[in-house]
């Protein structure tokens, strides 16, 4: 008897161990050059191991060890492979999913918490561009998914202007981002068969939280409010008038 | 010139634009803020229909992306046969104690109450995710809703690409019979009480007309004080009484009518 307990004993220290193994070498095994991959989610399969979104939501997050020890750069890029990120297109109000991922992934809220980690967004952003053909690119592609498509620009484009990460978003950052984002405006323009006026309320909201940031007198800063509140679901004329006075001053 | 040059890009963008504010009712006559919203091209369409349904394999695919509608279109608006519209929660979102002001119309003083009992629920509104659905007519524990741009899909209550999926109120059509009550059978000379009964908490309005069996307004008298019509019948005749209840907004919720014999 005393055997077999201190057998059955050996046996159940044996297979926690081995859990223990198994999840470190999954989320090890989800690591490329320090940047989380989510590589599991990338076989159509696996989302069938989720039966609801609370189930979904904690299977994608970042182990919490990995996130402490993960440089920003590799956060930055983490939180572009989050594989919930084009969510924010459920909502009506796309803003306001945006805040609610923020608020859900634990990748952007470490992100969120660190003094540099704005500055790297931002730096990622300046990094995105899109081709002749209407393909959405980012000039560093290690880490970052291998096919980049509208919704993650609308992503970044939507981080950046979120009231959480615009917070922190300081003057000096601002003429680097207003440069990037009317160069990606004026290539959405260009590329009607790839991009529609959804992608245009991005560009316009991001410009009108710069706008905000700027503080010049010249402002409409009820105006911007209004629009980014709304989350740029206003009339065409709305539109008009603001590409006129932010993308074209 | 680059001003310029965007200037030129921006208005032929628009040119395919067509956002505008359009007034909408609820079933009771209050109006709702919609929007027509411009649709996302082909390839977005294509591409948001296959990164949904591959994310949520076990929510069943009903209709592809459109920013045609979004949720709170098709669970309040369309549902009572209405066009597709885009229709935000708030008309003015700065305010969070207003946070529905728009849709609220739906469920106050109008067409729809709320109810406690989920399974009896036909229109469900996800308050922390801004989101609404209705209940499947198909299947039963199973919602439908439109997530925002992205596909029509019927799912589990909780579901789906939304964070606070458990945090629901339920409504359902305003459970009330309109009738006219009364006695049908009248002597001549005496006067009688028709009364609609009306639905507690909201303000409607009775329209009466008596008509005898020619089809005329005579061989009576009446006092008409709001839901109640006290007649007095001066022939010996059939009399049709009918009733027409109005929302405070002036429409027409209940067409009624019984008929009545008069004899000495």
């Amino acid at each position: 008897m005393k055997k077999f307990l201190l057998f059955f004993l050996w046996g159940i220290l044996l297979y926690s161990c081995d859990l223990k193994n198994e999840e470190k070498i999954t989320s090890q095994t989800q690591l490329e050059d320090g940047v989380y991959t989510f590589s599991q989610f990338s076989d159509p399969n696996f989302w069938k191991n989720f039966h609801s979104t609370t189930e979904i939501q904690s299977a994608c997050q970042i182990p919490e060890d990995l996130l402490k020890e993960m440089s920003t750069d590799n956060l930055v890029k983490s939180c572009m492979n989050y594989p919930l990120f084009f969510t924010y297109t459920a909502y009506t109000n796309e803003l306001v999913g945006i805040s609610e991922i923020i608020n859900s992934f634990n990748g952007l809220k470490e992100l969120m918490s660190r003094e540099d980690g704005v500055k790297k967004l931002i730096n990622l952003y300046q990094k995105f561009n899109i081709d002749p053909k209407g393909n959405v690119m980012c000039i560093t592609k290690a880490g970052l998914p291998s096919k980049l498509s509208f919704l993650h620009l609308g992503y970044i484009e939507l981080l950046l202007s979120s009231k959480e990460v615009s917070n922190q978003i300081s003057n000096e950052d601002v003429s680097k981002l207003k440069t990037t984002a009317l160069n990606l405006y004026q290539k959405k323009l260009e590329n009607v068969q790839s991009f529609s006026m959804d992608d245009i309320k991005n560009s316009l909201l991001l410009s009108s939280r710069l706008k905000l940031i700027e503080n010049s007198n010249n402002v409409d800063a009820a105006g911007l409010n209004d629009f980014i509140l709304k989350g740029g679901i206003v009339e065409a004329r709305k539109y008009e008038t603001l590409s006129r006075d932010l993308m074209t001053k | 010139m680059k001003k310029i040059l965007l200037s030129i890009l921006f208005i032929g963008f628009l040119h395919v634009a067509n956002a505008q504010y359009v007034t909408l009712y609820t079933p009771y006559g209050q109006t709702i803020q919609g929007l027509t919203l411009t649709e996302l091209t082909q390839s977005q369409i294509d591409y948001m229909d296959s990164i949904y349904t591959v994310t949520y394999p076990y929510a069943t695919f009903l209709g592809s992306s459109t920013r045609s509608y979004n949720c709170h279109s098709y669970a309040w608006h369309m549902q009572k046969g209405g066009s597709p519209y885009w229709i935000n929660s708030a008309l003015d979102p700065s305010d969070p104690d207003t946070a529905v002001t728009n849709i609220g119309k739906y469920w106050t003083s109008d067409y729809y109450v709320p109810i406690s009992v989920s399974s009896q629920a036909q229109i469900i509104h996800y308050y922390r995710s801004d989101h609404s659905a209705i209940a499947s007519p198909t299947v039963s524990n199973a919602y439908e809703s439109k997530w925002g741009s992205a596909p029509l899909m019927r799912h589990a209550p909780e579901y789906g690409p939304y964070y606070f999926m458990s945090y629901r109120h339920y409504y359902a059509a305003r459970a009330f019979s309109f009738q006219i009550s009364g006695d049908d059978v009248v002597t001549v000379g005496e006067s009688k009480q028709y009364e609609v009964a009306l639905p507690a908490g909201i303000s409607m309005t009775c329209e009466w007309t008596v008509l005898d069996a020619k089809g005329e307004e005579s061989g009576y008298t009446q006092t008409i004080s709001g839901n109640i019509n006290t007649i007095t019948f001066n022939k010996a005749s059939f009399f049709q009484i009918y009733c027409k209840v109005y929302s405070q907004w002036g429409v027409c919720v209940a067409d009624l009518g019984i008929e009545i014999i008069s004899s000495i």
